[in-house]
C-alpha cells in the first residue's frame, strides 16, 4: 500500500516533468526562430532605397598587374555590419562579372552569407566568415594569381569599409576547403594587416 | 574374412604401428631446415628485387647528379597537379598538371646542363599528397625548391615566395610554418629569378601567397606560375603551351638558378 504521502509525491513529480517538457519545447522553438530570423528578412542583405547612401572603396584586382586598385563607389549599405559586409562583397562580385573587367569571373557564383563575431583577446576586432556558395570554386580562374587576388581583394575591401574586420576565414558552401580552386590555401584565417598585394616588373 | 567396420579399424592400426616403426623424427627436422632455408632465400631474393624497383622508381631517388656537379647545391622541382588533380583547365584538351610536368623535365635537363643536381617530386602522371611533396624537398636538403604552375589567367609569369612572416629557424620547425625560417632566402631567390627576366620581354609579377606545399619547405622557395605570354596572337592555352615561349621562360629561370648558385655559395 502507497503512503499518502508517496502519492503526492509521485503526483508533483509527474506535474514537474510534464512542465519542464514545456519549457524545454518553448525554448527550443524561440532558439530555432532566434537562428532563422535573419533569413526571414528581418535584417535587409541587400542594399534598399531607404539606407542612406555612403562612400565605400572597392579594391579591384587586375590580373595582368597583379594589383589591387581602390574604386571610389556610393552604395546604400544596411546598418547592419555583418549584412553590410556581405553587400559589399556582393559589389565587388557584380563588379568582376561587368564585361571588360581587369579580373573576370563567371556569372551566378557569389557569397552566401558573411557572419562576423569578435576576435579572442583582441577587443574591438572582428573575424569575417565568408562563406562562398558552392559554384564559386568553379566560377573562379584557376591559377595562383587570380586566386590569391580574389582573397585579397575581399579581405583588402572588407578591412578598408569595415576597419574592425582584421581577420578573414573563408568557407566554400558552408564547408572548410582546402584550396579556393586549386592553389590558394582555405585552411587559414587571413590577417588583414598582413596581406599584400604582388608588384610588377 | 572380416566385416568392413573391422578392416577399416585394421587399416588404421597398420598405418600408426607403420609411422611408429619408422625413425621419422630426425628426417623432419632435416625437412624443416631445408623449408626454412630455401623460404628464407626466397625472401631475401624478393627484398632484395623490391628494394632495386624502389630505387629506379620512387621520385624521391630520381636525383640527376652529373659529373663535376656542385656535390650539395641541389634544386627540388615540383610539378604541380598530377594524375586526378588536373589543376587549371587551360583548354579543353590541356590541362595544367601535363603543362608543369613538361616543363619540370624541361628544367631538370637544363639544369642538369649547367651542373646542377636535381630531385623532382614526380616524373610521371601520379596524384601525390602536399605532404609527400614537401617531404621529398626537405630530405633533399635543397638550396632551392621551385614549384611549377600554370594558367591561362593574367600575363607574364608570377614569381609568389610564401606570405608567412620571417622567423629564425628552430631546430624542429612547425610543419605549417617551416617555411618562416627561410622566407629571406627565398625572397632573395625570387629577386634573382626575376632580374633574370630583364633581357626578356615576358613581363613577372612578384608577389606573395599561402600556398601549400609552399609554407611547409626548409628550403628558399618559389612557386613559378607561367601565365599566356603577352599580346599573344595565340589562344592562352595555345601560348602557355608554346614551345619556344616556355623555352625563353625556362632559360631565365635557369640564370636565375645560376646567379642565386653564387649568391647561395657566399651564405654563411
Amino acid at each position: 500500500m502507497i503512503s499518502r504521502i508517496g502519492q503526492w509525491l509521485v503526483l508533483v513529480l509527474f506535474v514537474a516533468c510534464i512542465a519542464m517538457a514545456a519549457i524545454l519545447i518553448r525554448t527550443r522553438q524561440r532558439a530555432h526562430d532566434r537562428l532563422e530570423a535573419p533569413l526571414t528578412s528581418s535584417v535587409p542583405l541587400s542594399q534598399t532605397p531607404d539606407e542612406p547612401r555612403v562612400s565605400v572603396t572597392l579594391m579591384m584586382p587586375d590580373d595582368k598587374t597583379g594589383s589591387l586598385d581602390p574604386i571610389s563607389e556610393t552604395l546604400a549599405l544596411p546598418q547592419d555590419e555583418s549584412a553590410r559586409a556581405q553587400a559589399l562583397i556582393d559589389q565587388l562580385i557584380a563588379s568582376w562579372r561587368a564585361p571588360g573587367s581587369p579580373h573576370p569571373i563567371k556569372a551566378s557564383a557569389g557569397v552566401d552569407s558573411v557572419f562576423l563575431m569578435p576576435v579572442p583577446g583582441e577587443p574591438g576586432s572582428q573575424l569575417a566568415i565568408v562563406n562562398f556558395d558552392a559554384a564559386f570554386p568553379l566560377a573562379q580562374p584557376s591559377g595562383i594569381e587570380p586566386e590569391t587576388l580574389t582573397l585579397l581583394s575581399i579581405i583588402q575591401t572588407l578591412h578598408e569599409n569595415i576597419p574592425s574586420i582584421t581577420e578573414v576565414r573563408f568557407l566554400v558552401n558552408g564547408q572548410p576547403g582546402a584550396t579556393l580552386a586549386g592553389h590558394a590555401d582555405l585552411m587559414r584565417t587571413y590577417l588583414a594587416e598582413s596581406t599584400v598585394p604582388g608588384s610588377k616588373s | 574374412m572380416y566385416p568392413p567396420a573391422v578392416r577399416s579399424l585394421s587399416r588404421k592400426r597398420s598405418c600408426v604401428s607403420a609411422f611408429h616403426s619408422i625413425p621419422a623424427r630426425p628426417r623432419m627436422r632435416f625437412a624443416d631446415f631445408f623449408r626454412c632455408a630455401a623460404l628464407a632465400a626466397c625472401f631475401f631474393l624478393v627484398l632484395a628485387v623490391s628494394a632495386q624497383r624502389v630505387n629506379n622508381t620512387h621520385p624521391m631517388f630520381q636525383t640527376v647528379s652529373p659529373l663535376g656537379a656542385a656535390s650539395n647545391f641541389v634544386v627540388v622541382i615540383d610539378a604541380a597537379h598530377g594524375g586526378s588533380d588536373l589543376g587549371a583547365r587551360l583548354s579543353p584538351a590541356l590541362d595544367e598538371k601535363t603543362v608543369t610536368l613538361a616543363l619540370a623535365r624541361r628544367l631538370r635537363s637544363l639544369l642538369a646542363a649547367h651542373g646542377i643536381s636535381v630531385v623532382m617530386t614526380r616524373t610521371g602522371d601520379t596524384a601525390l599528397p602536399m605532404a609527400t611533396r614537401a617531404g621529398i624537398a626537405n630530405h633533399a636538403h635543397a638550396a632551392a625548391c621551385l614549384i611549377l604552375h600554370a594558367t591561362d589567367s593574367g600575363v607574364g609569369v608570377h614569381l609568389f615566395t610564401s606570405s608567412l612572416s620571417p622567423a629564425p629557424r628552430p631546430e624542429i620547425p612547425a610543419w605549417g610554418t617551416a617555411q618562416a625560417g627561410y622566407i629571406h632566402q627565398s625572397v632573395r631567390l625570387s629577386s634573382d629569378v626575376d632580374a633574370a627576366f630583364i633581357h626578356t620581354t615576358v613581363p613577372v609579377i612578384v608577389g606573395r601567397t599561402f600556398l601549400q606545399p609552399l609554407d611547409n619547405l626548409t628550403c628558399p622557395a618559389l612557386a613559378i606560375e607561367l601565365a599566356p605570354k603577352p599580346s599573344s596572337t595565340l589562344t592562352s592555352a595555345k601560348s602557355v603551351d608554346n614551345p619556344g615561349y616556355q623555352s625563353t621562360v625556362l632559360n631565365a629561370i635557369v640564370t636565375g638558378i645560376l646567379q642565386w648558385q653564387q649568391d647561395w655559395s657566399h651564405q654563411p
